[in-house]
């Protein structure tokens, strides 16, 4: 039996209000992430053109039955997909800085993947603290910063996906990331 | 204040303050601070925040990822000694390894060292063979490849020792934005040069970009990396988890190669590639060079990959407006480079850098005469907004050389022996050498039972695409009309002229059309990005009703009017669905080699038929599918060049099918027995039919019959606004392949109007119309001699291609030329009995004379040469000439008609191009073709220099060929138009 129904269906069943179905979902979604970003890596170290430009995107074609797309599926799929991003990508930065001690290794640096020049870098275990406090206030807000820097959704995705409407969603990702960026320069 | 409460009230005033500006913010924040002073403070250090980084977290994280690890690699070998190589200093990383400058102590030389993963070194099989190959690439010791000196291991990474260059990545420079034209096809020619070295060698790149090609500082481009693409990709499968790659081939790039932006279709696949897949790369990256933005782009890699395989890049606009004229000629250039199918793109990087090299040429010609271009090339722009798809129409059906249309003519109407020659033939053709292999074929010849055909519309512009369909009971017809970039949808009466626009004109595209059973509604499919949806509408017009989506083909009822079968997912599922589009159950699926055409359901309702088409050779084959259980099976063993629609016979004994043979253009209808799949032609005409749709009964089918319509016009110099069309209607390439004056004023001209390729001859008022030559074979490329008394003409009625003389009315014949060559476009001399002709013998073309009334030809030239013309006062010839080995570009030449070496050898690319030229009646220069662009008129090119003068003013069409009159003063045209229209067919069985 491949994974694609049941994943299918535990979004469906997910989406309708059946918070058991997130607990079996999470883990099919992590052990997929975990081998993708996996590859990825491995990938990357060999070969720098191949940018991990859609790492959750992959896992859901992987998942999903992506021949019927539903957009409501896609959109709770990278909810899941988000929460788990966050955990991979900052369990990550921690482990570096552990090995390193040090340095700014931890960094993430938000190069486009297919621009040359370098972008700013992140520092993602600043952020995951940062996106803690704010949680712990605006869990809304937090929400919508893991689903669009972590799950890499589109405004209009984040809205459907938290059943906000646009402009709502807009408005608190400007304020929330500028409150996050602030917070960590303190 | 760090509670729920306090951040909604600090987020409400951020978005208070974000939208005024700075005045009014100032303001803001004063009034706040009145009573809130902390709040403000807050609130102004969001607001600096948000201004100073608005990009914060902009791109999801999962996209730098990697750059983590990248980072964590870390490892300068800067200082460190790599056996006699001493590492100076880090030059780049990227690109597949790491880059530094060092010094060969043994030579005493720098050289680059690059150094590759570690992970590579596992395979030692692989990377010998890279080296090999890598070595080979070095051997060529090619000016645009990188030279690699050596290689090896350290510390577990291989090792490559190559050139030190100085300079940068091409990268570099597109960053900066597009360049030049004159640039850029610098560039892509350099690269073409490379890839032609390496391709000869069986060398396949795989991933040209931006960053594997390096500009010296002295211009010249080289190729870096070559054969590393397959050896990372080998890496790279090995270490993928098998399991899940092959569920999600199509979008995972675990078992892709090559930069996403830059992949051929058949890479983004992860299908087999050959060298044509660095062509794809090398369109591409024109493109990019002058777009400055490359052709296929998306948010995601998979975003990009599906617009790879499924979408034609925005239209190239040409950066500068003084390029602007040429701009066609170059989108015909990328257009076929970037051509989906390998198969239709130029099949060599030489062939590719033939048109590189004459677009070239045409600018630096240009630029030389440094003519003001604004006018022209506003006009040019302004024309270039015409549909696409009529130019590619028009470009399929029209032949590129001279030698094509020769053999294209033979192939079509010799009933007996055909023309074998085996080998390549060299032919000096439009524009540069252009080889063809002609293998010889054995053409069916059937002779064909009565077959009714009847035109149902006259305008000339239906839509090839989707086919139309009849409805069952064969009463209407529904088809799409094509004016440019518009479809409309018209159902029209068969039997009246009475027609209704269901759906009017608009910007969209429609893709397959089928009637409901009941002849009432009509379902059609509207392109939506990459595939389509389906919809419903009465056949009297109305609103449409949404059915499904994701379908890429027309539908096809069952018999009983419950479901109906369609192809959806990509072209690669069939699917069959209730009558309402519901309870969608999939039948057959295909891998990524293959897509599926249009099915088809058979009477008795068991079995549905479609193509199979293979993505890597375009060939077809016709399944038969249990509807039951799916199982299929191919019908017959038959591989078709093209499938373009399906039907079955009422019967169920048979199939009827728009389809080319395989090896061949020509889409005719056919008649397929079922089960054994047995072909016999229902038509074998000069017509392209495109789609097949049955009556119920099938007793009638309708189609859209394409044709190229040539006519004979006349000009007067003295009032060259108003051409006369001399010749009928119909076109029969009138005049396609030969016009020549006779010294009273009449036109002795090529037509098919016989049913085979004759001479005849009419008045220049297009009175006293007569046939000249008959039953016998292809008669192409009249000449008349100075006196009015002889006919020197091509024709292959005995076996080659020769040179035969005939009188004026047709008597009298004498073959002039023997078999041991091809003799083509003879020019009579106007002072003398002698004949002027291009002779392809043993695979090149010379220039040879022969005397009109017989004798022993002589040769004229020594080097490649070809198309012929005679200066009116008989002194000089103007042809194509090679003056050195094959690589030089063609020259025009000036020679004495005498013999001799050239007098002159100018450097005019229109005119080499054209596939036909005269001198001008005044002796001055000539008068050739401009086919760059879509509408062709005859142009003038002082010998002096100077700009190039338009002679005719045609809105429309194409002139394929011309000849001036004795006196100067008239001109004759044949003129070629795509038309294409509906066709009824019946009694077909």
């Amino acid at each position: 039996m491949e994974p694609t129904h049941s994943v299918t269906q535990l979004l469906i069943k997910w989406g309708e209000g059946d918070k058991a179905a997130l607990d079996e979902l999470m883990p099919l979604v992590y052990a997929t992430l975990r081998k993708l970003a996996a590859s990825y890596l491995r990938r990357e170290r060999v070969n720098h053109t191949l940018q991990p430009t859609a790492l959750v995107d992959e896992a859901y074609v992987r998942l999903v039955d992506q021949r019927k797309p539903s957009w409501q599926n896609r959109a709770q799929f990278f909810g899941v997909a988000a929460k788990l991003m966050r955990n991979i990508l900052v369990d990550y930065a921690r482990e570096r800085l552990a090995a390193k001690r040090g340095g700014d290794l931890y960094r993430l640096s938000l190069s486009k993947a297919d621009q040359v020049t370098s972008g700013p870098d992140v520092d993602l275990i600043a952020l995951d603290d940062a996106l803690n406090e704010l949680a712990a206030m605006k869990p809304e807000h937090a929400r919508i910063i893991e689903l669009r820097f972590f799950g890499g959704l589109t405004i209009e995705e984040t809205a459907v996906a938290m059943g906000l409407s646009t402009p709502t969603v807009e408005r608190h990702w400007a304020f929330a990331r500028t409150w996050l960026r602030r917070e960590m320069k303190r | 204040m760090n509670t729920p409460e306090g951040m909604g009230q600090l987020e409400e005033l951020f978005h208070l303050a974000r939208n005024l500006d700075q005045a009014e913010r100032a303001n803001f924040l004063a009034q706040v601070s009145a009573s809130a002073p902390e709040l403000a403070a807050e609130v102004e250090s969001l607001i600096a925040t948000y201004e100073q980084e608005s990009h914060f977290i902009d791109s999801p994280a999962y996209e730098a990822a990697a750059s983590l690890i990248v980072k964590a690699q870390g490892g300068d070998l800067s200082g460190n000694s790599i056996n006699h190589y001493r590492v100076l200093n880090l030059l780049g990383k990227g690109g597949m390894g790491e880059v530094y400058r060092a010094r060969d102590t043994k030579l005493n030389r720098e050289v680059a060292i690059k150094v590759l993963p570690a992970s590579l070194a596992n395979d030692g099989d692989r990377l010998r063979r890279f080296e090999q190959e890598a070595r080979a690439t070095s051997a060529l010791n090619h000016p645009n490849i990188l030279t690699v000196h050596d290689f090896g291991t350290y510390d577990g990474s291989p090792y490559i020792i190559a050139e030190l260059l100085e300079g940068e990545e091409l990268r570099a420079q597109l960053n900066e934005g597009a360049l030049t034209m004159r640039k850029a096809l610098d560039y892509v020619q350099q690269i073409a040069e490379g890839l032609v070295a390496a391709h000869d060698k069986g060398i396949i790149h795989r991933d040209l970009k931006p960053e594997n090609l390096f500009i010296t500082k002295d211009g010249r481009v080289k190729i870096l990396d070559f054969g590393l693409a397959k050896l990372m990709l080998a890496e790279q499968s090995a270490g993928a988890d098998s399991k899940l790659t092959t569920q999600a081939n199509l979008t995972s790039p675990g078992t892709l190669m090559g930069t996403v932006g830059y992949m051929s279709p058949e890479q983004a696949r992860g299908l087999r590639v050959d060298s044509r897949t660095d062509i794809f790369t090398l369109g591409i990256l024109l493109y990019e060079m002058i777009a400055g933005r490359r052709p296929f782009e998306g948010k995601t890699m998979m975003d990009t990959l599906a617009t790879i395989l499924n979408q034609e890049p925005p239209q190239l606009t040409p950066p500068l407006l003084s390029e602007a004229i040429l701009i066609d000629e170059l989108r015909r250039v990328v257009g076929k480079s970037l051509s989906k199918e390998p198969d239709e793109r130029y099949q060599t990087a030489q062939d590719l850098l033939i048109d590189l090299k004459s677009l070239r040429q045409e600018i630096e010609l240009r630029r030389k005469m440094g003519r003001s271009e604004s006018s022209n090339s506003a006009a040019s722009l302004i024309e270039t907004n015409r549909s696409e798809k009529s130019a590619q129409a028009s470009d399929a059906a029209r032949p590129h050389s001279s030698i094509e249309v020769i053999f294209s003519e033979i192939k079509r109407h010799r009933t007996g022996v055909l023309v074998t020659i085996t080998g390549l033939v060299l032919a000096l053709a439009t524009g540069g050498y252009w080889l063809y292999r002609l293998v010889g074929q054995s053409q069916q010849v059937t002779s064909l039972q009565d077959l009714n055909l009847s035109r149902l519309t006259s305008t000339g512009n239906i839509a090839t695409l989707p086919a139309p369909a009849i409805s069952p009971n064969g009463q209407n017809a529904v088809y799409v009309v094509e004016e440019g970039s518009r479809q409309s949808l018209w159902v029209k009466q068969v039997a009246t002229n009475s027609r209704i626009e269901i759906i009017p004109a608009a910007n969209v595209t429609y893709d397959g059309l089928t009637f409901s059973p009941d002849n009432n509604y009509i379902y059609y499919a509207l392109r939506e990005g990459r595939t389509s949806a389906l919809y419903r509408v009465t056949a009297l017009g109305g609103a449409p009703v949404r059915i499904l989506g994701d379908i890429d083909s027309a539908i096809t009822f069952s018999p009983d009017g419950l479901h109906f079968a369609f192809v959806g997912e990509l072209h690669t599922t069939l699917m069959i669905a209730d009558s309402n589009g519901k309870e969608i159950r999939k039948l057959i699926s295909r891998k990524e080699e293959e897509i599926l055409g249009s099915p088809t359901w058979s009477p008795d309702g068991n079995t549905i038929t479609c193509a199979a088409i293979r993505l890597q050779s375009g060939e077809a084959a016709l399944l038969a599918i249990n509807v039951k259980d799916g199982t299929e099976r191919p019908i017959g063993s038959q591989r078709w060049g093209r499938v373009v629609g399906t039907g079955w016979l009422a019967n169920g004994r048979a199939l009827a099918i728009g389809a080319a043979a395989k090896g061949s253009n020509s889409l005719q209808l056919w008649r397929v027995s079922y089960p054994d799949g047995e072909a016999r032609r229902i038509t074998n005409d000069l017509s392209n039919y495109f789609g097949v749709s049955l009556t119920a009964d099938a007793t009638r089918l309708i189609s859209v019959r394409q044709d190229n319509v040539i006519n004979l016009w006349v000009s007067h110099k003295e009032n060259a606004a108003r051409p006369r069309q001399i010749t009928s209607e119909e076109g029969l390439d009138d005049g396609r392949s030969g016009i020549a004056w006779t010294p009273d004023g009449r036109i002795v001209y090529s037509s098919r109007k016989s049913g085979a390729m004759d001479l005849w001859i009419v008045d220049s008022d297009g009175g006293h119309q007569r046939q000249l030559t008959f039953n016998s074979g292809t008669n192409v490329f009249p000449t008349v001699s100075a006196d009015g008394r002889s006919i020197v003409f091509s024709s292959d009625r005995d076996g080659n291609l020769s040179l035969w003389r005939m009188d004026m009315d047709g008597g009298n014949l004498k073959r002039l030329t023997d078999h041991s060559g091809l003799a083509m476009k003879p020019q009579c001399l106007p002072n003398s009995q002698q004949v002027v002709f291009e002779f392809l013998r043993n695979g090149q073309s010379r220039l040879w004379q022969v005397p009109i009334e017989g004798g022993d030809p002589q040769p004229l030239t020594e080097t490649i040469s070809g198309f012929p013309a005679v200066s009116p006062d008989g002194k000089f010839i103007a042809c194509n000439y090679g003056a050195g080995t094959g690589d030089s570009p063609l020259m025009l030449a000036i020679l004495p008609a005498q013999g001799g070496p050239p007098i002159q050898l100018l450097n005019m690319p229109s005119v080499i191009k054209s596939r036909f030229r005269q001198w001008l009646p005044d002796g001055g220069g000539l008068s050739y073709l401009d086919t760059s662009d879509d509408v062709v008129n005859v142009w003038g090119q002082r010998l002096a220099g100077g700009p190039p003068k338009p002679l005719t003013d045609f809105k429309t069409d194409r002139v394929c060929y011309f000849a001036w009159s004795r006196d100067g003063k008239q001109l004759a045209c044949a003129r070629s138009r795509i038309t294409s229209d509906l066709v009824l067919v019946s009694s077909f069985q």
